[in-house]
């Protein structure tokens, strides 16, 4: 199981200087976690670091739906709409 | 028939795919958003000084039907405001239906939602372009039309970050440049001063946030120019304009306001809260771009080297139009290199020779004029448009501007060109 970050990550870092594991890193627009690096902090912590030290609540468990949406966001990769005259 | 396929949908695209079409070819455009002319959704200024001598050689040469369009949806003809003479202001509710409709009446197919970004290419040839979704879109011969604006990036990196703007990149994905993918280097436009880029130069907001008598008076009128409070006013600002045609104290000093159906505001960006301050307006909210109290569009992200005949060099069956074909600037501007290309998409097809425009007509001048600048590194931080600064000067002396529609036709007569665009490519017979 992983941790991940959601769209109201603010980029601060400070999810990343936290993380026993190192599972986070910065991206683009917000940092992300690594899902096969991170352990829910198992053996570390009780609560993950990353949830303690988000100040937005933007680290959660992971939402393959979620991130699923993100990726596809609005009208993205859909079938075309295609016009054409009507046949005379 | 010749198979042409236009990537962009916007004045550029529109008029490639109609020229194409009008030259005889099969013709696929896709557009990746939700409707056709890009930011001639949030235009219309047409026939502005310059403008109106380009317009009519086109419609001379037999490429004018977008201009006759937009003619037919006008709300002021022979209108003037500071620095520019009779403009023709089209409804910006209209025009995009309009010119949807003429596009498909003339067997012109429309995809849209339809966002390119791939390509599959041998040697010097595009053999198909691939949407988003997968599709590949095979073509003989293609028309990259997507423009230079944004995408957010460039926005956030050059300008004031992305304003929401009527591009809507996050929504339907950012602008990707066929040139680009097909490995073509490509060049960024300069502003005053050396940064990158030009940021976009006009805001809209809509009648029913203004006051109603000042409402009454703009469409009585076509133009209000409200002096503003000496504290407001910013002529920084203009240097950033990619309009340099707006960029004249005049639009420092007052707030310009134009009918298009909707507010037209020829600024690229105000603060809400100042804009509110100016009598008659305490309530107005930006229309396009939803952000503009922050900025604009960001522009000239990226330009293809091109010859005179509008094909990219580096790929043999790539030809390119509007802001994508180097720093000439509006609607008008990209009807004249979108319809070249789309035009000489359909010769080279057929294997004819490639029709250059005679520098005896201001659109052939323009076209060989702004190629040969951007050549410069000045060059490349001055923007080119037959309605003001340099361009539009240019065409004063040397002869080019000319609001005499009958002399006009008769120097496109002159040329031996006169409906060429109109008139379908024969291929060349085999010997």
């Amino acid at each position: 199981m992983s941790y991940m970050i959601s769209m109201e990550c603010i980029n601060c870092g400070a999810c990343e200087y936290e993380c026993p594991t190192r599972a986070i890193s910065p991206a683009p627009s917000q940092f992300v976690i690594d899902a096969a690096a991170c352990v829910e902090c198992d053996g570390h912590f009780d609560v993950p670091r990353c949830k303690s030290a988000c100040p937005v609540g933007a680290c959660g468990p992971l939402n393959a739906h979620y991130l699923e949406r993100m990726r596809s966001i609005a009208a993205r990769g859909i079938n075309p709409v295609v016009l054409k005259a009507a046949a005379s | 028939m010749a198979r042409i396929v236009v990537v962009g949908g916007g004045w550029a695209g529109c008029a490639a795919a109609l020229a194409a079409r009008q030259a005889g070819a099969e013709v696929v455009l896709l557009e990746r958003s939700d409707s056709l002319l890009g930011t001639g959704l949030v235009g219309g200024i047409m026939r502005n000084n310059g403008r109106h001598t380009a317009a009519e050689e086109m419609i001379a040469l037999g490429g004018g039907d977008l201009f006759q369009v937009c003619d037919r949806t006008a709300r002021h003809r022979n209108l003037d405001f500071p620095g520019h003479r009779h403009a023709t202001l089209y409804d910006v509710a209209w025009i995009e239906g309009n010119v949807r409709r003429h596009l498909l009446d003339a067997g012109i197919e429309i995809w849209l939602l339809a966002r390119v970004n791939g390509l599959e290419r041998s040697a010097d040839r595009i053999a198909q372009v691939v949407l988003e979704n997968g599709t590949a879109i095979d073509g003989d011969v293609f028309v990259d039309a997507t423009g230079s604006f944004g995408p957010q990036s460039f926005c956030a990196e050059f300008g004031n970050g992305c304003a929401m703007c009527i591009m809507r990149c996050p929504t339907f994905g950012p602008r990707v440049s066929v040139a680009g993918l097909a490995g073509i280097a490509e060049k960024r436009g300069r502003r005053g001063g050396g940064s990158i880029g030009a940021m976009s130069g006009s805001c809209e907001f809509s009648k029913d946030t203004m006051d109603p008598t000042l409402v009454q008076a703009l469409e009585h009128r076509g133009v209000l120019v409200i002096p503003l409070d000496e504290e407001l006013v910013d002529e920084d600002k203009l240097k950033g304009k990619a309009c340099q045609q707006y960029a004249s104290v005049d639009y420092a000093r007052n707030v310009v306001l134009l009918d298009t159906g909707r507010v037209k505001l020829m600024t690229s960006h105000m603060p809400l809260d100042q804009l509110r301050r100016v009598p008659g307006l305490a309530n107005v909210r930006y229309d396009d771009p939803y952000a503009g109290t922050i900025g604009n569009s960001m522009r000239y992200a990226a330009l293809s080297p091109r010859d005179d005949a509008m094909r990219v060099q580096g790929v043999a069956n790539l030809f390119c139009g509007g802001e994508k074909a180097g720093l000439l600037v509006g609607h008008t501007e990209a009807i004249v290199t979108g319809s070249l290309a789309g035009h000489n998409a359909v010769r080279h097809a057929a294997g004819r020779e490639l029709l250059q425009l005679p520098e005896s007509l201001a659109v052939g001048d323009a076209i060989a004029h702004v190629r040969r600048r951007m050549q410069t590194e000045a060059g490349m931080c001055e923007k080119y448009t037959f309605s003001g600064a340099g361009y539009f000067r240019r065409m004063q002396e040397r002869g080019l501007y000319s609001t005499d529609d009958d002399a006009i036709r008769a120097r496109v007569a002159a040329t031996g060109l006169a409906g060429v665009l109109a008139r379908p490519v024969e291929e060349r017979k085999a010997a």
